[in-house]
């Protein structure tokens, strides 16, 4: 695997200023542990996995896989490594889930059934369990139409132009650090995000409307 | 809307997205993570499970009914091809060494 160019540049301990150090702070991960970081890390994760592949069991296998594989390979690293090791290696398996399916495709000449649970993975229940007491049902209802619908919309994009998108603004990676994590150049990451942008913005309007 | 603020807005659902994670899928990933933390082997995904029993069925199936029975067709051609040429070959064989069968013109007599 490629070696990561996170966080190489941080200032020596010894001679950090006040402005410095609350700024290493806020890069401290709010995990130490291995266990720590994968509780930190597994919903988000599954969610990502499930809006890729619309299968909630495939997603679960995914998330194990890379779990599996971190530790495996590389609990020896800092705390720091672990997220971005994590998601090439979620994304990665991602990718070979795409291509495990086009030749189960070729072969079976048809693709796996989504359920009704995968199709819509919000439901009542789940969501009055989450929902703050305080908020009125109509607001409710509006925020979960919206994620419902922007997972939808998440669903249809290709899978380059979700991978941009689910780091550069559900993670909050910058440009590099997404180009790092995708292997490809920045302008491609540029490129593929502000697709997904512009078709997520004109598929939420259009269901809007 | 502009850049930072769509993707605020974004963020905003897909957090929400992510708290409402069904409690079902809670504890899949919490024996998930479990099972990855001891290094416990894997539970093999389906693929693999469906590419192994294919091509065991075809393993087997190669053990018991080998190829020349699955095409009798070709069998029996390649047969009837063969006996086609026996007597040509015998009566050229006989042609050639008369003198050992002078017995039969006794019984033909």
């Amino acid at each position: 695997m490629r070696e990561l160019k996170f966080f190489k540049n941080q200032p020596s301990s010894a001679n950090q200023s006040k402005s410095e150090k609350s700024a290493l702070s806020a890069l401290e991960p709010p995990y130490s542990t291995l266990e720590e970081f994968l509780k930190y890390i597994e919903r988000r994760a599954f969610h990502m996995a499930r809006l890729s592949t619309r299968q909630i069991d495939d997603a679960h296998d995914i998330v194990q896989e890379a779990m599996y594989k971190l530790i495996e390979k590389y609990a020896h690293k800092q705390p720091l490594d672990w997220k971005p090791l994590f998601f090439t290696i979620l994304n990665s398996k991602i990718t070979d889930y795409y291509r495990r399916n086009s030749i189960k495709d070729k072969v079976f000449f048809k693709s796996k059934a989504v359920t009704a649970e995968d199709d819509y993975y919000l439901d009542w229940e789940s969501y009055s369990a989450t929902a703050s007491g305080t908020s009125e049902p109509d607001v409710q209802f509006l925020q979960q139409r919206n994620i419902h619908e922007l997972s939808r919309c998440i669903e249809q994009l290709s899978h380059r132009q979700k991978q941009a998108f689910m780091m550069r603004c559900w993670e909050g990676y910058s440009t590099q650090e997404t180009a790092n994590l995708m292997a490809c150049s920045e302008g491609s990451v540029k490129t593929h995000y502000s697709r997904a942008i512009s078709k997520l913005k004109n598929t939420l309007e259009v269901n809007n409307d | 809307m502009t850049d930072s603020s769509e993707r605020t807005s974004f963020q905003k659902d897909l957090e929400v997205l992510e708290k409402m994670t069904k409690p079902k899928d809670l504890f899949r990933l919490a024996n998930a993570r479990r099972m990855a933390l001891e290094q416990q082997p894997r539970r093999l995904p389906n693929f693999y499970w469906i590419m192994a029993a294919i091509s065991s069925c075809f393993f087997i199936g190669f053990m018991l009914f080998p190829i020349e029975s699955i095409t009798p067709n070709r069998v029996n051609q390649s047969v009837l091809n063969v006996e086609s040429q026996i007597p040509q070959n015998q009566e050229y064989v006989m042609a050639d060494n008369t003198d050992f069968y002078y017995w039969l013109d006794i019984y033909d007599e």
